[in-house]
């Protein structure tokens, strides 16, 4: 597969597929290129839904069934949350395809997963639309009528045409469902249904679950329930901010304690020995122009290095890392050193994982090692630490930074154009961590010829860790790149 | 990671004598020229911070405010126009420098409040701190030592509209809407080691001067001057169109990266000095202050010069605190 293709692909993949031009082609070259990278390309968690729906619609093309096995397809489906796997077939009766592949794997996917009274239980109208669609108008009333009458013929006919796809063999718990999703009465039994059903009575029967599900039930059921009612018995949504990763956390931790620590001793007496801990967290008697000496804080973060890098690939390549500390690296309020515990685990991470790595750093009272803790100090020229870095001739440059480019805005991306215009063409990269992805970070990109790339986790060291593997020599991607690929970019 | 940046004046002359200029910092239209102190300027670290220990008691009446200096060994100098904001209450804003003595408390009475259309008195808890936005300054400088609570309302009415926000002297107005944009200039600038004030620029041109008498009263005050004062200046020029003036960098003819670097260096270095010889040459003026008024051992000034404005603080020759501005021309 050729580099350049890759990296169209993972430029363009976070957003939906109407907003790059020759999305769709850019697929086929994929697709065809690599069929079985491009299946495990679904289970990428940064992807756009929109690609994994086109990726669904290429591999059940009938010129895909000789490459791409459908059982393939199915592992790889149900590696993801259940909800986003469905909208992903959902495609499948979007587009009307009627393909028996198709079939099968809806068939396969739907009745034979675990959550199928869950998801028929929140999902009722997409789940039986996409069923009837598979299965066709009048197989559709078959089955109907086979639930309601009971007869061997119709026992029959739904074992064949949908029972045996139960999960577990559990004929029972699918009929169940499928008598839920076609309106026959039944006594339910699973729980989801029971509350689903019962909420069409009474909505506060149906209480955790979701908010969409009971806006549904409301707009047929009770129009006269005020929505106030339907936010107090939704189940509440889940905070869209992950938990730190264990490095992030360490980091995290330890400098929210000893600012705290210093804050105390400065209250309790501003001339004893602990008001000097203090010292350490603010600013110093330094010239400007000159490094802050500020005694190391000590941390340790080995042990949790060492296993958040055990899944991860060892790299081969050369890469110089800008790490700015700088004091807004420290942010505030519920921020409060986010993005600094996060750039210094994805800058160990890195240190870890790739072969040669060159550290600046911008800012912050020490040198980061896996044994120190700098605190966020200072002010951030990244302009001429991207020149510096650049001296060492890496194969990419990494600039983790919150973006606020404050030793003259704009310089970095001059810098970068004078790079070019020397005929470098290393890529320089803008890495932000991000607290949560609703960050505007339009008016903290360090220039439209710097590439950015928001993290909110330091599991988006993977991401980094892609860039590296395609900026190596060669036009193509190696097999065992290849393999390094698809580990870096579907392990969940 | 060195912090390279201009050539390094060792000291202005005249009002700022004992200030050297630090590094620039810059983010859109605003431009901050860090500063400290000299060796000869004394670290007046009995001077304390008013973030920390100046209590708002309350607000007996609309215009009237009762401050309180919590530290028991360290003097209180409250900043010019410094604001309290506290939401469902009348937010007010001082007129001038005020000094508080050890544990004692300040009762004064020009205030301006600065929210036409909200009822209720400001209460002791949940306040917070602003610095009034560079374009209402002059207004509140030239009504400072009068009484009527409601004098500053029509200029806060203009200054809203500026932005193009509805009618009325309500401070919040503007604040609200602009606050997320007002923050960037908080995380923007960071505070460096031993800075103790600033000369800010908005698109080149000087509109101010901050000292404060030591570093840690400066990094309290300092990003709040950055958001409210000077950060709502920046964002002004930007609805004014006007356009940052910086030192391109060469990239023509370019031969290797030592040559980038020094022509970056140069780009940065003839920047810096232009805005030093702004400020050098504000500092050099004939400054002849009047006493404004006297505390043991301190005197307040006010400052004329042109269209420079401003207050300080004067322990007997030395200069303890300076807020010098200037409205922008826009």
């Amino acid at each position: 597969m050729k580099k350049r293709v890759l990296i169209e692909y993972l430029d363009c993949r976070r957003l939906p597929l109407t907003k790059h031009e020759g999305a769709v082609s850019l697929h086929d070259a994929l697709y065809e290129a690599a069929p079985q990278f491009y299946l495990h390309l679904l289970a990428d968690p940064a992807t756009h839904i929109s690609h994994k729906r086109e990726m669904l619609t290429h591999m059940l093309a009938p010129s895909a069934a000789s490459t791409i096995d459908r059982q393939r397809m199915l592992d790889v489906l149900r590696t993801l949350p259940v909800l986003e796997a469905l909208q992903i077939l959902t495609v499948v009766r979007d587009l009307r395809i009627n393909r028996s592949r198709a079939r099968e794997l809806v068939l396969s996917f739907l009745i034979g997963h675990e959550q199928f009274p869950g998801l028929a239980a929140v999902k009722r109208q997409r789940v039986g639309h996409l069923l009837k669609h598979v299965l066709g108008e009048r197989s559709w009333s078959a089955i109907k009528r086979a639930l309601a009458a009971a007869i061997p013929e119709g026992e029959h006919f739904l074992q064949r045409e949908v029972l045996h796809y139960a999960s577990n063999g559990d004929t029972a718990r699918a009929r169940e469902v499928l008598c839920f999703l076609t309106g026959v009465p039944f006594s339910p039994q699973h729980p989801d249904l029971v509350k689903s059903l019962a909420a069409r009575q009474n909505l506060e029967d149906g209480q955790g679950l979701p908010g969409e599900t009971l806006l549904g039930l409301r707009g047929i059921f009770h129009r006269r329930v005020p929505l106030r009612k339907v936010r107090q018995l939704s189940v509440p949504v889940p905070s869209t901010v992950r938990p730190d990763g264990p490095v992030a956390a360490l980091y995290k931790e330890a400098l929210i304690s000893q600012s705290q620590v210093a804050t105390t001793a400065e209250r309790k007496n501003q001339n004893g020995p602990l008001a000097q801990l203090r010292k350490a967290f603010t600013p110093q008697s330094v010239q400007p122009g000159v490094e802050a000496e500020t005694p190391a804080v000590h941390l340790d973060v080995s042990v949790s290095l060492a296993e958040a890098v055990a899944p991860l690939p060892l790299i081969e390549g050369t890469v110089a890392i800008v790490l700015d500390l700088s004091a807004s690296m420290a942010a505030s309020g519920e921020r409060q050193y986010h993005p600094a515990a996060l750039a210094m685990a994805l800058t160990q991470l890195l240190q870890a994982r790739v072969r040669k790595v060159s550290l600046y750093q911008l800012g912050g009272t020490a040198a980061l090692t896996e044994e120190s803790l700098p605190v966020p100090q200072g002010a951030a020229d990244i302009a001429t630490a991207i020149i510096t870095a650049a001296q060492s001739d890496p194969q990419a440059i990494f600039v983790i930074t919150d973006g606020y480019e404050n030793i003259r805005q704009g310089d970095a991306a001059q810098v970068v154009r004078g790079i070019r215009r020397l005929g470098r063409t290393l890529p320089v990269y803008q890495v932000v961590p991000q607290f949560t992805a609703a960050e505007n970070l339009a008016q903290r990109q360090l220039g439209e010829n710097i590439p950015i790339f928001p993290v909110a986790h330091e599991d988006g060291v993977r991401e980094l860790l892609v860039r590296i593997l395609l900026t190596s020599e060669g036009e193509n991607v190696s097999d065992e790149e290849m393999e390094q690929l698809q580990q870096l970019l579907t392990v969940r | 990671m060195t912090i390279h940046n201009v050539a390094m004046k060792t000291a202005f002359t005249g009002l700022l004598s004992d200030i050297r200029p630090g590094p620039i910092q810059s983010w859109g239209l605003l431009d901050v020229v860090a500063l400290f102190s000299t060796q000869e300027r004394p670290d007046y670290t009995n001077f304390v911070s008013p973030l920390r220990y100046l209590k708002l008691v309350r607000v007996p009446t609309y215009g009237t405010i009762i401050l309180e200096n919590e530290e028991k060994h360290g003097t209180v100098i409250a900043p010019m126009h410094i604001g309290f904001f506290q939401t469902g209450a009348q937010n007010h804003a001082t007129s001038r420098v005020l000094l508080l003595e050890a544990g004692k408390q300040l009762t004064t009475t020009d205030c301006f409040c600065i929210q036409a259309s909200q009822g209720g008195l400001l209460k002791e808890a949940q306040q917070r701190f602003i610095v009034l936005p560079l374009g209402l300054r002059n207004a509140a400088w030239s009504q400072r030592g009068k009484d009527g609570y409601s004098r500053l309302w029509r200029d806060i009415d203009a200054y809203n509209r500026r932005y193009g926000i509805a009618r009325g002297g309500h401070l919040e107005r503007f604040l609200r809407p602009y606050f997320h944009r007002l923050m960037l200039f908080r995380h923007a600038f960071e505070l460096l080691p031993q800075q103790v004030g600033a000369a800010y620029f908005v698109a080149g041109n000087l509109v101010g001067v901050e000292i404060a008498p030591n570093a840690a009263y400066w990094a309290d005050v300092g990003p709040i001057l950055n958001i409210y004062c000077y950060g709502a200046a920046a964002l002004l020029g930007e609805r004014h169109q006007l356009k940052p003036e910086h030192q391109v960098v060469d990239i023509e003819g370019l031969v290797d990266l030592d040559q980038l670097t020094q022509r970056l260096a140069e780009a940065r270095e003839q920047e810096a000095m232009e805005r030093l010889d702004l400020v050098e040459a504000v500092s050099a003026l004939a400054w002849n202050g009047s006493e404004a008024d006297k505390k043991p051992g301190l005197r307040v000034i006010d400052l004329e010069q042109g269209e420079w404005i401003g207050q300080m603080v004067k322990d007997g020759a030395n200069m303890l605190y300076l807020s010098l501005f200037r409205d922008m021309v826009v």
